[in-house]
C-alpha cells in the first residue's frame, strides 16, 4: 500500500498540471508534488532500512535496498528538477521559445517520466519492468522534442527508434528468462516475479540465462547508454531542456542499469558471477574509452556532459563487473554521486544556456562575471565530476578502483589500469573545456545577473547533498549500500 | 498393369493435354475479358488459330540454317515426351520405367535451348534479345524449381512423379508440411516465369521492346508457329498438372477403373479451372514487371525454396 | 503423438511459416502499401495461431491476448498507418539503402541463421511445432534488418512492429504467451509507440519536407 502511494503521487501531479492552465499557478503544483514524493519515499526508506525488504498489492510491488537507492535517485532529482524546471521554463517562455498551453503537457509529461520510473524501480514482475521501461521512452520523446524544431525532432526521432529497438531486443531476454523459470516454478502467474526467481535461479536452464542475460544487456544497455549503443544519448541530451537533460543523465540511465543489475544478480545466481560480471566490464571499458575522444574535442558543452554522462555509466558498471565489497558498495555510491552531480551540471549549463542563448563552447566567455553564483557551483561541480579530491565522486571512483584492483583477477586489473587513464584524460578535456567558458573577459551585451532564484534553489539543494556526502556517507546511505552488496553477494 | 492399359492410358493422357490445352488458355483469355468488361474472343478461339496457322504455309529466312527448322518439331516432341511422364488422371505413369521429375525438368531445358538458339538463327534484333532475357529469366527460375521439386521429393522419398502422388494419396499427414507449403509457393512463382505469364512477362504484348518469350517466335510463321505456339499452351497445362496432382492430388485415380478415371477427370478439370482463374485475376489485377524487378520476385522464389528444403532439414 | 496432435501441430507450423513469407515480403517489397499489407496479413496469421494455441491447451488467457491482438494488431496499428501514409502524401515507394537482391540473399542468409541457431533446442524438445521458434527468430530478423536498411521513417517502424511479432510468436509457442498482465502492458507499450512514431513522422514531414531519414543528419559531432 505505501508503495502505491508513492506512485500514486506523481499520476496526481500529473493529472493536476494538465488542467492548470496558468504556469504561475502549475510551477508550485509540479514543485509541491515532486517534494511530497522526496519526503515520503525517505519514509519509505526507513521502512526498507527497518524490514530489509517491503512488498505491496499481493507482492506486485517490491522494494530492497537495490530499488530503495533508485527512487531515492529518482525522487530526490526530481524534486531538484521541478524546481529548476519552474525558473527555467519560464525563463524560456518569456523568450517566446513555446507558447504556455505547451507547459501542461510539459508537466504532465515530466511526472509522468517521474511516475514510469518508480514503476521500474518498485516492480516485483520483470515483465512489468520491461514496460516500465519501454514507457519512460514513451514519456519522453516528446519531451526530447519539445521546441520542434529540426535539431530536437532530429534528436526525438533517433531516440525513439533506437531505443526502442534496442528494449525489444531485450523483451527477448525476458521471454527467455520466463521460459526458463516456467521450467521450474510452472504455470503461475507470479513466474516472473524477481522475488520468486531470485530463491530458484540456481535451477534454471544455464543457456538460455546465458542467451538472456546477453540480449537484457544489449536492450537495457542500449537505453542506459552503454557504448557503442550509446549513440541517441548526446543528440537527446543536447536537445531536450536542461531539466529535462538533467533527469535523462542522473536517473533514466541509473533506472536502464538498475534493469541490467537485477539480470546480473540472477544470471550471477544460476551460472556464476563470471559471465555477466565480465559482460558488464567490458561494456563499461568500453563506454569510459569511447567518450575519451568526444570529450576532449567537444565544441557543445551539453553533448560535452553527454558524454560524460556515458562515462559514468562506465564505471557504474564496471563497479557491479568487478564485484566484491569494494566494487559493488563504490558502484552503488557511485551511481547518487553521479546523478546528483550531474544534474547540478547541467542545471549550470541550462543557465549558461539562458544567459548566452548558445550551446557553443566557443561562443562563451566570462560566466563568473555575469551570473557568478552558478559559476562558483560549476566549479565545484566540474571539479567534483572529474573525480578530484576532497569531492564525492572521487570516493566513489577510488572505491570501484580498489574493487579492481583488489579482485584478483588479471582481467580486473587491466581494466581499472585503463579506467585510472581514462579517468586522467577525461579530468583533462573536462577541465580545459569548462573553464574556457568560466573564465575570460565577457562580451559586455551580456547583461549581469542570475536569471532566476528557482534556479539556483535547485542548484544549492543539489549542492548539499553533494557536499555532504564528500565529507561523509550518512548511515541510511551507507546502510543501503551494504545491504545491496548483501544482495549481490548472496546470488 | 496389363497390355490394355498399357495402349489405353497413353492414349487418355495425350488426348487430355494435346486436346485441352488451347482450351485452358481460351479459358484465361475469356476470364480476362470479362474481368476487363469485354465479351472477349470465344472459348475455342485458339484452336481455330491453331487450324488457321497449320494451313498456311511457312515463311523461313534465307539466312536460317536447320536449327531453325528443326525447333519447332524438337520443342513439340519433348512437350509430348513430358506429357507422359506426369500423372494426369491416375497416379499410374505411363513411361514410368524411363524417366522421373529430373528427367521432365531436362526435357523443358531442352525445348527452351533450341528456341534460343532458333531466336538467333535469323539473326533479327528482338529475336536475340528475346532469346536473352528468356535465358536470364530460365537460369534464375530453374535453380528455384529444382530446389522446391526436390523438397517434395525428399519428403515422400522419390523422384517419381506417380510415386508422389500416390503417396500423398494415402497419407493427409504427409501434405501437411510446412516445407511443402514453401516448396508449393516457390513453384506457383516459378510456372508463372516458365510460362511468360504477366508479371513476368506478357503473352499478348505487341510492342516489340518488353517481349521475352514472345520476341523468341517472331521469325515463326505458319504450321511452325502453330507447333510452337501449342507446344506453349501444352507446357503450361502440364505444368499446372505437376502443380495439381503433386499438392492437391485428392481425387487422383490410383487405379484404372472406369469410375475412377471418370471422378477423376471431372476433378482434374475443375482444378485445373481454379488455377487458370486464378492466373487470370493475377494477370488482371498486377501489371508487367519491369525487366530489373524480375530477379526481385525469382529471388523471393528462390528463397522459398531454399527454405523449404533447409527447414526440411532442420525440423522435418 | 496422436494423430491430431500432429495435425495440429502442423497447422500451426504452416501459419507460422506463412507468417514468415510475409516478411519476406515485408523485404522485397519496393511499395510502402504492400509492406502495410504485409503486416496486417501478418498479424491476422498470428491472431490465428494464437487463437489455436488458447484452443489446443485450454489456457483462457490466451483468447483475451488473441482478442486485444486482434483489435490492435490487424485493425487499429495498420488503421493508423495507412493513415499517416495518406495524410503525409509521400510518394509510396520505399527506398532502400543496397538494393533489393542483395537485400533478399541477406535475408535469406538470416533465416538459415535462424533455423540452424535453433536446431539444437527444436531436437531437445522434439519436433512438436517445431518451425516456430525459428520462424519467430527469423520473423524478428528480419525486421531488425528491415530498420537497418530502409530509408523511410515509415518503413522503420513496419521492421520494428516485425520484431515485435517476431518476439510475441516467440513468447507465444515456447511458453504460451506472457502472463497476461506483462501482454496487457506490452500491448499497450506498442500502441503508444506506434502513435508517437506516427506522430514524428508526420512532423518530420512537415518540417523537413521528407520521411527520408537521410535528411537527418544535422546532429552529428
Amino acid at each position: 500500500m505505501e508503495i502505491l502511494t508513492l506512485l500514486l503521487i506523481p499520476i496526481i501531479t500529473a493529472t493536476a498540471c494538465v488542467f492548470i492552465r496558468k504556469h504561475s499557478i502549475s510551477k508550485y503544483v509540479s514543485i509541491a508534488g515532486s517534494f511530497i514524493a522526496f519526503v515520503y519515499n525517505i519514509f519509505l526508506n526507513y521502512d526498507v532500512y527497518t524490514n530489509h525488504t517491503l512488498s505491496g498489492l499481493n507482492s506486485f510491488f517490491y522494494l530492497d535496498a537495490l530499488s530503495i537507492l533508485s527512487t531515492q535517485i529518482v525522487t530526490l532529482v526530481g524534486f531538484a528538477a521541478a524546481l529548476y524546471s519552474a525558473g527555467y521554463m519560464e525563463a524560456e517562455l518569456h523568450e517566446g521559445a513555446f507558447r504556455e498551453k505547451r507547459l501542461r503537457w510539459y508537466y504532465f509529461l515530466f511526472h509522468m517520466f517521474i511516475f514510469t520510473m518508480l514503476l521500474v524501480c518498485v516492480s516485483n514482475n520483470l515483465g512489468i519492468m520491461w514496460v516500465a521501461i519501454e514507457a519512460t521512452t514513451l514519456a519522453t520523446t516528446f519531451l526530447v522534442g519539445f521546441y520542434n524544431k529540426k535539431p530536437h525532432q532530429e534528436a526525438a526521432w533517433k531516440y525513439i527508434i533506437i531505443c526502442t529497438v534496442g528494449i525489444t531486443l531485450a523483451l527477448f531476454g525476458v521471454i527467455l528468462t520466463y521460459h526458463s523459470a516456467k521450467g521450474v516454478i510452472g504455470e503461475i502467474g507470479y513466474a516472473l516475479n524477481w522475488s520468486e526467481l531470485i530463491t530458484v535461479a540456481d535451477k534454471f536452464e544455464p543457456h538460455l540465462i546465458r542467451l538472456a542475460f546477453l540480449f537484457i544487456l544489449i536492450g537495457y544497455g542500449t537505453k542506459a547508454g552503454l557504448a557503442p549503443m550509446h549513440t541517441w544519448l548526446p543528440d537527446a541530451h543536447s536537445q531536450a531542456p536542461s531539466p529535462i537533460s538533467a533527469l535523462f543523465s542522473g536517473v533514466l540511465l541509473n533506472c536502464s542499469l538498475y534493469g541490467i543489475i537485477r539480470f546480473h544478480i540472477l544470471t550471477s545466481k544460476c551460472i556464476g558471477p563470471d559471465y555477466s560480471g565480465t559482460l558488464l566490464m567490458i561494456f563499461g571499458l568500453i563506454s569510459v574509452l569511447v567518450s575519451i575522444p568526444f570529450i576532449l574535442i567537444q565544441k557543445d558543452y551539453k553533448r560535452l556532459l553527454a558524454f560524460s554522462s556515458i562515462e559514468h555509466i562506465g564505471i557504474i558498471a564496471l563497479g557491479f563487473g568487478f564485484g566484491g565489497m569494494y566494487g559493488v558498495y563504490g558502484a552503488g555510491l557511485h551511481a547518487f554521486n553521479h546523478a546528483v552531480v550531474k544534474s547540478l551540471l547541467f542545471f549550470c549549463s541550462g543557465n549558461l544556456f539562458l544567459k548566452y542563448k548558445t550551446r557553443e563552447i566557443e561562443k562563451i566567455k566570462g560566466a563568473i562575471k555575469t551570473i557568478p553564483i552558478t559559476a562558483v557551483i560549476s566549479i565545484i561541480a566540474i571539479f567534483a565530476i572529474t573525480g578530484t579530491p576532497p569531492f564525492n565522486i572521487f570516493v566513489s571512483e577510488f572505491m570501484v578502483l580498489a574493487g579492481g584492483f583488489s579482485s584478483g583477477s588479471v582481467l580486473s586489473i587491466i581494466f581499472s589500469s585503463l579506467l585510472v587513464i581514462g579517468i586522467v584524460l577525461i579530468f583533462i578535456g573536462f577541465i580545459y573545456n569548462m573553464f574556457k567558458m568560466i573564465f575570460g573577459t565577457p562580451a559586455s551585451v551580456i547583461p549581469v545577473g542570475e536569471v532566476s532564484k528557482f534556479t539556483i534553489a535547485a542548484m544549492l539543494f543539489l549542492l548539499f547533498f553533494v557536499l555532504v556526502v564528500s565529507i561523509y556517507v550518512p548511515p541510511v546511505l551507507n546502510e543501503i549500500l551494504h545491504n545491496i552488496y548483501d544482495i549481490v553477494r548472496n546470488a | 498393369m496389363s497390355l490394355t492399359s498399357n495402349i489405353i492410358l497413353p492414349i487418355l493422357q495425350l488426348i487430355v493435354i494435346v486436346g485441352l490445352s488451347p482450351l485452358v488458355k481460351g479459358f484465361i483469355n475469356k476470364i480476362e475479358a470479362r474481368f476487363q468488361c469485354r465479351r472477349g474472343p470465344s472459348l475455342f478461339q485458339p484452336y481455330y488459330n491453331l487450324i488457321k496457322l497449320l494451313r498456311k504455309d511457312a515463311v523461313v529466312s534465307e539466312t536460317a540454317s536447320w536449327i531453325f527448322r528443326a525447333t519447332p518439331y524438337v520443342t513439340f516432341v519433348s512437350i509430348l515426351v513430358i506429357a507422359l511422364l506426369v500423372p494426369v488422371l491416375s497416379s499410374c505413369v505411363p513411361l514410368n520405367f524411363t524417366g522421373d521429375v529430373i528427367l521432365i525438368i531436362y526435357l523443358f531445358a531442352l525445348g527452351r535451348f533450341f528456341l534460343a538458339l532458333s531466336s538467333l538463327d535469323t539473326a533479327s534484333a528482338f529475336g536475340g534479345m528475346g532469346g536473352s532475357r528468356e535465358m536470364m529469366i530460365s537460369s534464375m527460375a530453374e535453380p528455384a524449381m529444382m530446389l522446391s521439386v526436390f523438397t517434395v521429393s525428399l519428403t515422400v522419398g522419390t523422384t517419381n512423379l506417380g510415386n508422389i502422388t500416390s503417396a500423398f494419396l494415402n497419407s493427409s499427414t504427409l501434405l501437411l508440411n510446412p516445407s511443402l507449403f514453401l516448396a508449393f509457393a516457390a513453384l506457383c512463382i516459378v510456372i508463372i516465369a516458365e510460362t511468360g505469364r504477366i508479371p513476368i512477362d506478357n503473352p499478348f504484348t505487341h510492342l516489340e521492346l518488353t517481349m521475352v518469350h514472345e520476341g523468341m517466335v517472331l521469325e515463326f510463321s505458319g504450321r511452325y508457329l502453330a507447333l510452337i505456339e501449342w507446344a506453349s499452351g501444352m507446357k503450361l497445362l502440364i505444368l499446372l498438372t505437376i502443380l495439381v496432382n503433386t499438392f492437391l492430388p485428392w481425387g487422383v485415380a490410383s487405379g484404372l477403373t472406369f469410375t475412377g478415371l471418370i471422378i477423376s477427370f471431372a476433378l482434374y478439370v475443375v482444378k485445373i479451372g481454379f488455377f487458370a482463374f486464378l492466373i487470370a485475376i493475377l494477370e488482371s489485377s498486377f501489371a508487367k514487371l519491369r525487366l530489373f524487378r524480375i530477379p526481385n520476385l525469382l529471388g523471393t522464389a528462390f528463397i522459398l525454396s531454399i527454405l523449404a528444403i533447409i527447414s526440411l532439414y532442420v525440423v522435418g | 503423438m496422436t494423430e491430431q496432435v500432429i495435425v495440429s501441430s502442423r497447422t500451426i507450423d504452416i501459419l507460422a511459416v506463412l507468417m514468415l513469407m510475409t516478411t519476406i515480403v515485408l523485404v522485397g517489397t519496393s511499395r510502402l502499401r504492400t509492406s502495410i499489407w504485409a503486416y496486417a496479413i501478418r498479424s491476422f496469421l498470428l491472431t490465428w495461431v494464437s487463437g489455436l494455441i488458447a484452443y489446443f491447451s485450454g489456457i483462457h488467457h490466451i483468447f483475451i491476448a488473441t482478442g486485444i491482438s486482434l483489435a490492435l494488431k490487424v485493425i487499429l496499428i495498420p488503421g493508423f498507418l495507412f493513415y499517416i501514409v495518406n495524410k503525409t502524401k509521400v510518394k509510396t515507394d520505399v527506398e532502400s539503402v543496397i538494393n533489393y537482391t542483395l537485400s533478399l540473399l541477406i535475408s535469406c542468409g538470416l533465416i538459415l541463421i535462424a533455423y540452424y541457431s535453433t536446431q539444437s533446442i527444436i531436437k531437445f524438445e522434439n519436433d512438436f511445432m517445431g518451425h516456430c521458434l525459428p520462424v519467430s527468430l527469423a520473423i524478428t530478423l528480419l525486421g531488425f534488418f528491415v530498420m537497418i536498411t530502409r530509408k523511410k521513417a515509415i518503413t522503420q517502424i513496419l521492421g520494428l512492429l516485425a520484431m515485435e511479432d517476431g518476439l510475441f510468436f516467440a513468447a507465444l509457442s515456447t511458453s504460451y504467451g506472457m502472463p497476461l498482465i506483462v501482454e496487457l502492458g506490452v500491448f499497450f507499450d506498442i500502441l503508444v509507440s506506434v502513435i508517437i512514431m506516427g506522430i514524428y513522422v508526420y512532423r518530420i514531414k512537415e518540417t523537413f519536407d521528407s520521411i527520408d531519414t537521410d535528411s537527418l543528419r544535422e546532429l552529428k559531432e
